[in-house]
């Protein structure tokens, strides 16, 4: 593997509190505790970190962050394969990262026997009565008789060995039908749909190969979808430098029936004119706030609109050895190519330098000491000071390879607008 | 100073909880790792069907 150098870290708690308003309103979040009051707006304006109101709430609350020492496992389980059943596609998007879905090398299906051999491996290294299994690609959907034949073996397979194993599929929808539909939904796959936004929005970078748009094709196939479904699907599109109207996009979507949205930015090289520029993150800030304060009111007239990076519930949220670990790739979650190789995630697959096994000779122990250390939020030295690394997890490591060069070094905008998702999101579930 | 409490350290009885049957990030967030916080925690979803 290629030596990646890390930055020396210094760990340190988060800060004791942090302010934030949201329509005209005033909160204090505890990140240690999860704590989360409304003040007065004169309160706020004078609160700071060196002055705070010494009554009963705030030092029961200090006593906890000056005592906050926990002791738990870090994860070293396997739990969840994304398999890429299909290393092709029929589209051609402008940002796609593996170049038509064949990650720069050649197109290739993965066959019925590496999909099955990756369910028994899956079972075999997960100590987890719940085990997870993801379809991608390219278009999964390219390679469907694979994907019916594995859900049908894993859902035995899983019976028989005691594991609840559930399983989502991630597809730009072209290759929906009536039939997989019923498929999908008689054995309860969630879904992963992609879809950016109205047809102007769409159209400008979604397309087929012969370059024309994609939403005349995909709308009426995933409206049917969801027409037979109402939970378990995302409507998952990309933003860009050229498409960063979120609010407009997410309205859309919701308007038309989809309920559940996530809208993300674009995960490109730092060169590439669709990359969000930095003077644009105040704007996408921006749109956030309007899209929190449509839900906010959607919600009051009985509409339960889901947008995915605002879903932040404190009661029900995980313990803290899970927000102390980051996105589990190399550990918890590993992608198997068509082959049976084995990658951290179905990001860092093009990158032979993080190739770590294969589903027939096992997981390459050191690979996977060293992503345990890049999960690990006490080792990541940007986040070791931020009020948001519990509900954040750190960021994506393969992101941050890709823009940084660094997989430990989660880059600077994309903190800024997960700071606001989580602001919203604390408001829009928990107030 | 005027408090409104609305969650009281929702995160203590959990702390330890640690049993890590939940879904891990990255595979339930459509693809992107970038909330941990959304998840829910297994104990309390043993019914959902569905990952998300």
């Amino acid at each position: 593997m290629k030596k990646i150098e890390r930055t020396k870290h210094i760990y340190s708690k988060p800060p004791f509190f942090h302010k934030f308003s949201f329509l005209k309103r005033f909160f204090v979040f505890f990140p240690i505790s999860g704590s989360l009051i409304e003040i007065d707006k004169n309160s706020y304006n004078n609160l700071n970190l060196k002055n705070f109101p010494k009554n009963k709430f705030f030092l029961e609350e200090l006593k906890i962050y000056k005592n906050f020492n926990p002791k738990f496992n870090k994860p070293e389980n396997l739990k969840s394969l994304c398999l890429l059943v299909s290393q092709t596609c029929n589209m051609n998007c402008d940002y796609c990262f593996v170049d038509e879905g064949n990650y720069g090398k050649e197109n290739r299906l993965m066959t019925s026997k590496v999909a099955k051999d990756s369910v028994d491996f899956l079972i075999k290294n997960s100590k987890n009565k719940n085990i997870e299994i993801d379809f991608f690609g390219g278009e999964p959907l390219l390679n469907w008789e694979v994907i019916k034949e594995t859900i049908i073996y894993g859902l035995n397979e899983s019976k028989k060995n005691n594991k609840n194993l559930r399983f989502s599929l991630t597809t730009n929808g072209t290759l929906l039908t009536d039939d997989k539909i019923n498929f999908l939904n008689e054995n309860k796959i969630s879904l992963i749909i992609s879809l950016d936004g109205p047809k102007e929005v769409n159209d400008k970078f979604r397309k087929f190969k012969n370059g024309n748009g994609s939403f005349d094709f995909i709308y009426p196939k995933v409206n049917n979808l969801i027409k037979k479904r109402d939970s378990g699907y995302y409507i998952r599109g990309t933003f860009t430098e050229e498409t960063k109207s979120i609010f407009n996009s997410a309205k859309y979507l919701f308007e038309n029936g989809f309920q559940n949205i996530s809208l993300e930015p674009v995960v490109i090289e730092e060169v590439n004119p669709l990359k969000i520029k930095k003077e644009s993150l105040k704007k996408i800030k921006k749109e956030y706030e309007k899209l929190g304060e449509y839900i906010f009111n959607e919600r009051k007239k009985g509409n339960n609109l889901n947008f995915y990076h605002f879903l932040i519930s404190l009661d029900e949220g995980p313990c803290l050895g899970k927000m102390s670990f980051g996105c589990g790739a190399g550990v918890e979650y590993l992608a198997v190519d068509s082959t049976g190789d084995l990658y951290p995630c179905h990001f860092l697959t093009e990158f032979d330098e993080f190739k770590m096994g294969n589903i027939y000779t096992g997981i390459d122990e050191n690979l996977k000491k060293y992503f345990m250390n890049l999960n690990d939020l006490s080792k990541k030295p940007k986040c070791s000071n931020c009020w948001a690394k519990y509900l954040c997890g750190g960021g994506c490591i393969a992101h941050s390879y890709l823009v940084k060069g660094d997989p430990n070094l989660p880059p600077q905008d994309f903190c800024s607008l997960q700071k606001k998702r989580v602001e919203i999101g604390l408001f829009l579930n928990n107030t | 100073m005027k408090i409104k409490v609305i969650k009281n350290k929702p995160f203590i009885n959990k702390i330890n909880l640690n049993c890590r049957e939940c879904p891990t990030p990255c595979k339930s967030a459509c693809k992107t790792s970038m909330t941990v916080g959304n998840q829910t925690c297994e104990k309390d979803r043993k019914d959902k069907t569905y990952i998300f």
